[in-house]
């Protein structure tokens, strides 16, 4: 009979686990729930004490006691002695001469997120604070004929309640954005489900709740278009004045290279692909708290840009940009571009609070942020290849539709970066349509429509390797455009593609482990696939404005005054770390606020189009220059003076000096130095660093990367299981490899999702959501994640990245589509030309190829 | 997303709760471990105006063994019972069939009575009642009455029991004294990912004789139907026939026979009748290799 061993106090309680004897242990290791704790323990607990124990004031508790303890208490302690610091760098410095850049530095929100130690605009909250609910247009399409609040009003509890018909009349004329159609602040016509029609605000979400429950509304219902390539026909009816089709609302100029419609190839290829709409679900749901103070506003908003939201709140509100004070508090539970700027909840919120004179909190529901904030759209590439059996591409001609959803809106031009520039392709002629339609508004998702043009360009390439009987990575890495934009002839920096492309393939054993569709069975009915897709984008480069400010006070502290808004992956983090590097002081001299204000930061841009590495990370690099040029002229004034108190002579200027480790020292005769400290407290003044740059336009700045994955999928169920995933991309330099690594992850985990399984569905009957919750839209959970994830950082420096680096954010979420369609080709033969790739669709394409 | 106005009433016994029923019943949902009943209020899908939380009544905890005989609390939670020594070995079915439900925060709220009660149409535990025969033991003012499984579920999250009436406990009996010693049970279903509900789940009962000819075998799908339903055309092919694989593969074609399947926005009625056959005959496979090496 087995021993019993109480699995849970074995994890809790050190003694007990010391007292356990050989054959104990041995009887655990069949426990079950043991072998659930520890697991995770090992992967999600462990590592956390690691970083954080020693704050937490938490021993880190192993389960099998084979830590010496006495080690780990000396590493607790030391690390208690330390000053606090913005973060705990991993000790010793980065590679190629650098002091921090480099080194593995947990992220400063970190201990916050872990704890509940970090505050986050949801978890606020003020005395007289109102909450809101809005009532929404059930309908797609309709006229509002009446609203009825009376019994609404007559609830206790409702303070006040907005609606076109109470709106203060100054903000009639409020609109966000362009038309067609307009968007004012309520709307006589929506065109989407959700469209607001009341917003009440009352003492507290259950009356707000009810109260919308009690208002009336008299609807004209009109006819909607929901299907996106319905909404290109000449039949169907228009929704506003329009030159075009339907409902579509743009058309982009095509872009046409040598002779498309004139060129010929060995092999004809023509494919529709097409991708289903995605949304964020971010953790953390729309919200903000707000409150006016005399004549200025002040906004607690969760959001990606504090500048941005702060203009937004200013124009609708019609008062001065000094008048709106945004923070943004730096605990957010992410934000993957649907909060960079405001939307109408955060106006109406303000209005209400302006109204009522009391704080004003607004939170979505779930159901609310999966429809009323933006999607990654719809899209349709309609594509035609053309390749000779040499491996040479001959010409493409790729038509891109994109479901813009109810606004003026820009959606399937994004997909053109990678199909110009990725691969040399002689005769090219690119179109792009964008169709506006009575359902999901389209705006960034992590990107909006790179992913797309990946998913478009990559099945081209891997249909066509196929059809010509080429191994997939030797057809890309033979047709390669590694020199700069054809059309604008801007070159690139030092593009990394091809080492993203050999590494992600020799990480996979893609010599050992490709092999012809369909040969390789591992179970019955189980068949092993392999895959890869490259990726090119043109995110990451950073844009202007990169503004920043660097403070050394009189004792040598160093703080970094930066506009970056964090939005999870440690961009402040990195801010400090930058700072630090540029300055030459060590990261733990360094400070920096968890949280942007605007009343004391300059704009540093959004935190979009992952660009705060190279734009607010920039900013913060040219004042730290700025200081650190100040403080060396300081620094040879000083050395001058001492030198002649003691009656010597020195010649000596500030170009002769540099700074390391928070010492000013004579390049010449680096013996002679002193600290940065007694240099300011010396001068007796603070000195400020401060940056307003500009960027060049020299580079075509790129960002690439391949992934390849290995795959099983059951031909009876239809399932995709992935097994193996590479990820491997060109940062330019890493920065802080351990943020890029999480990023990255994080990125493959978000698009595995898109590849296999999310979908947001449209009824099209009613035009109502169809899955706008967490378990019908199925996002992956870590039990649908491959075991491990390998990153690869490829560090090619960038002519105008900040030491090299560019940025990351991304990127990761485009290859996984097309590298997990590969795979399954390789181990079925079916092409999945449809996102997400789901069972049924797995079993109807094998239908079709047996 | 919050419920219509309610009022929400504790009871201190089983007998104060069916008094409170008996006046309250048409406008009353009872709570256990609000996995279902929750979500309901929440998307305002039932509005009653009293909720009568059942959860910490003792009396509706607990398993007990009379000889070859069970009874299980109604209130029993998932987890209590994927962990019960005595139900992994008197009624294994059981304690899988918990351990895949939902994910480790349902299983430690939901409990045995409330599945059976919402009798959801992909829900887990309907279908292991349905294969071990399993009878309600149901409490109203009139008194108990014993419902087998097979007449308990009615249609679509519809069951046998009356509004004024509360699930007390499910009866079953030891597995192997029931069936003879060379039983094999499983459980296989395909998950909705997200969920974790069954897109098609099977149960299989299966019992040999020493020459390897099937004395038993029950099959009970769930996911598929509006109700979960018993394959009787299955079980029909298995029955004294030696067991093998070509037999389970013929056999598992039979497995939505008669079925007019639910079709969503999470499986088509096509996928989830050829899903169907291939757990069914997975879930066969495994009990027939259980039922041999037992």
């Amino acid at each position: 009979m087995a021993l019993k061993v109480d699995a849970l106090k074995v994890v809790q309680d050190p003694a007990y686990a010391a007292s356990l004897s050989d054959e104990h242990w041995q009887a655990l290791t069949d426990d079950p729930e043991w072998n659930l704790l520890v697991g995770e323990q090992r992967e999600m607990v462990e590592p956390v004490y690691e970083i954080y124990g020693h704050r937490l004031g938490i021993p880190a508790p192993r389960p099998r006691g084979e830590v010496l303890l006495a080690q780990a208490q000396l590493a607790q302690a030391q690390a208690a002695a330390k000053p606090a610091v913005v973060a705990d760098a991993v000790a010793g410095g980065g590679a190629g001469g650098f002091q921090v850049v480099g080194t593995r530095v947990p992220r400063l929100h970190g201990y916050g997120v872990v704890t509940n130690v970090g505050q986050y605009t949801q978890n606020m909250r003020m005395p007289g604070m109102l909450h809101t609910r809005t009532l929404r247009s059930p309908y797609p399409h309709a006229k509002i004929k009446k609203v009825d609040l009376t019994k609404a009003r007559g609830l206790p509890g409702v303070i006040a309640i907005l609606s076109r018909d109470t709106l203060p009349a100054e903000y009639r004329d409020v609109k966000l954005g362009s038309g067609p159609p307009d968007r004012y602040l309520f709307n006589e016509e929506v065109f989407e489900v959700g469209s607001p029609i009341a917003v009440v605000a009352a003492e507290n979400e259950h009356v707000a709740d009810e109260a919308t429950h009690l208002i009336e509304v008299e609807y004209e219902i009109l006819p909607a278009t929901l299907d996106m390539m319905e909404g290109t026909l000449a039949s169907t009816v228009k929704q506003w004045e329009s030159k075009e089709d339907g409902t579509i609302i743009a058309k982009t100029p095509p872009l046409v290279r040598g002779n498309p419609d004139g060129a010929r190839a060995d092999i004809n290829l023509d494919s529709v692909l097409t991708r289903a709409t995605e949304q964020h679900m971010p953790l953390e749901m729309t919200n903000s708290l707000m409150y006016w103070d005399q004549d200025r506003l002040v906004a607690y908003y969760t959001n990606q840009h504090a500048h941005g939201s702060r203009s937004g709140l200013s124009q609708a509100l019609k008062i001065p940009v000094n008048r709106v004070r945004v923070i943004q508090p730096g605990y957010v539970g992410s934000g993957y571009g649907y909060r960079s700027g405001v939307d109408l909840a955060e106006i109406h919120a303000a209005i209400l609070s302006k109204i009522t004179g009391r704080p004003v909190k607004n939170m979505y529901t779930r159901e609310e942020d999966f429809v009323t904030r933006t999607h990654r759209p719809e899209f349709r590439n309609e594509m035609k290849f053309g390749v000779n059996r040499d491996g040479a591409i001959q010409y493409g001609q790729f038509r891109v539709f994109g479901n813009v959803g109810a606004q003026r809106g820009g959606a399937a031009n994004g997909a053109w970066f990678i199909m110009q520039t990725l691969y040399k392709i002689p005769n090219l002629k690119l179109e792009a349509i964008d169709v506006f339609t009575n359902s999901f508004k389209s705006g960034p998702y992590r990107c909006v429509s790179h992913p797309n043009g990946t998913f478009a360009m990559e099945m081209m390439m891997e249909k066509a390797a196929y059809a010509i009987g080429m191994d997939p990575v030797e057809f890309r890495l033979k047709n390669l455009n590694e020199e700069g934009n054809p059309e604008t002839k801007k070159p690139y920096s030092n593009s990394g593609v091809r080492e993203c492309i050999t590494k992600a393939a020799e990480k996979i054993g893609w010599k050992q482990n490709w092999h012809a569709p369909r040969a390789k069975q591992v179970r019955p009915g189980v068949f092993h696939g392999i895959g890869l897709a490259a990726h090119s984008c043109s995110h990451g480069g950073g844009t202007n404005p990169a503004t920043g400010q660097v403070i050394v006070n009189s004792d040598g502290s160093v703080q970094c005054v930066s506009g970056s808004t964090e939005i999870g992956p440690g961009q402040r983090t990195q801010m400090a770390m930058i700072t630090a590097e540029a300055l030459g002081v060590s990261l733990h001299r360094v400070s920096i606020a968890t949280y942007v204000d605007t009343d004391n930061t300059t704009d540093a841009g959004s935190t979009s189009g992952s660009r705060q590495t190279n734009t607010g990370g920039r900013g913060m690099y040219e004042a730290a220059m700025d200081a650190k040029r100040q403080i060396l002229q300081l620094a040879a004034e000083k050395f001058v003076d001492d030198a002649k108190r003691k009656n010597e002579t020195l010649q000596v200027a500030a170009a002769d000096l540099d700074m390391r480790n928070g010492e000013i020292f004579v390049k010449a005769t680096p013996a002679r130095k002193q600290p940065l400290e007694a240099v300011v407290s010396a001068y007796g003044l603070p000195v400020l660093g401060r940056a307003i740059y500009k960027q060049d336009n020299d580079w075509e700045r790129a960002a690439w990367a391949a992934h390849a994955a290995e795959v099983e999928v059951d031909t009876m169920t239809g399932s995709i299981t992935v097994t193996k995933y590479v990820a491997a991309h060109d940062v330019g330099r890493a920065i802080n490899p351990f943020a890029l690594e999480q990023q990255i992850e994080g990125g493959v985990v978000m698009a595995l999702g898109a590849a296999l399984m999310e979908e947001l569905l449209i009824d099209r009957a009613t035009g109502l959501p169809l899955n706008p919750n967490m378990l019908d839209y199925r996002p992956p959970t870590i039990l649908d994640v491959p075991e491990t994830i390998d990153v690869i950082l490829v560090e090619k420096p960038k002519a105008y990245g900040v030491f090299g680096a560019h940025g990351i954010g991304e990127p990761p979420m485009a290859p996984p589509g097309p590298t997990i369609a590969a795979a399954v080709h390789n181990a079925i033969g079916v092409w999945m030309d449809s996102m997400p790739m789901t069972r049924e669709k797995v079993l109807a394409g094998l239908r079709n190829v047996r | 997303m919050f419920p219509a106005p309610f009022t929400y009433v504790r009871p201190r016994s089983l007998d104060e709760a069916l008094h409170f029923l008996a006046d309250h019943a048409e406008d009353t949902k009872v709570l256990a471990g609000g996995q279902s009943l929750i979500p309901l209020l929440k998307l305002r899908l039932v509005f009653p105006r009293f909720v009568l939380d059942i959860g910490r009544l003792e009396e509706l905890h607990g398993i007990h063994e009379h000889g070859a005989a069970i009874e299980i609390g109604s209130l029993l939670r998932h987890v209590e019972i994927e962990r019960s020594e005595l139900l992994r070995r008197a009624a294994p079915l059981l304690a899988e069939t918990a351990a895949e439900i939902g994910d480790v925060q349902v299983r430690n709220r939901g409990t045995i009575g409330g599945s059976l009660v919402h009798a959801d149409a992909a829900g887990d535990f309907p279908a292991a009642a349905l294969a071990l025969d399993a009878q309600m033991v149901i409490r109203g003012k009139a008194g108990e009455r014993v419902v087998a499984a097979q007449d308990f579920f009615v249609d679509l999250m519809t069951t046998a029991l009356q509004p004024d009436e509360i699930l007390t406990a499910v009866r079953l009996s030891d597995m192997r004294a029931r069936f003879g010693p060379r039983t094999g049970t499983a459980y296989v279903k395909l998950r909705q990912q997200a969920s974790g509900f069954a897109i098609a789940g099977a149960v299989a009962l299966i019992a040999l004789d020493a020459s390897k000819k099937i004395t038993h075998a029950r099959v009970a799908i769930t996911g598929v139907n509006g109700i979960p339903y018993r394959a009787t055309g299955v079980e029909a092919k298995l029955l004294g026939e030696v067991a093998g694989d070509s037999l389970i593969t013929s056999a598992s074609q039979h497995a939505a026979d008669g079925i007019d399947p639910l079709s969503d926005i999470h499986a088509s009625a096509e996928y989830r009748r050829g899903m169907a056959a291939v757990v069914t005959r997975r879930a066969l496979s495994k009990a027939i290799q259980l039922a041999t090496k037992s």
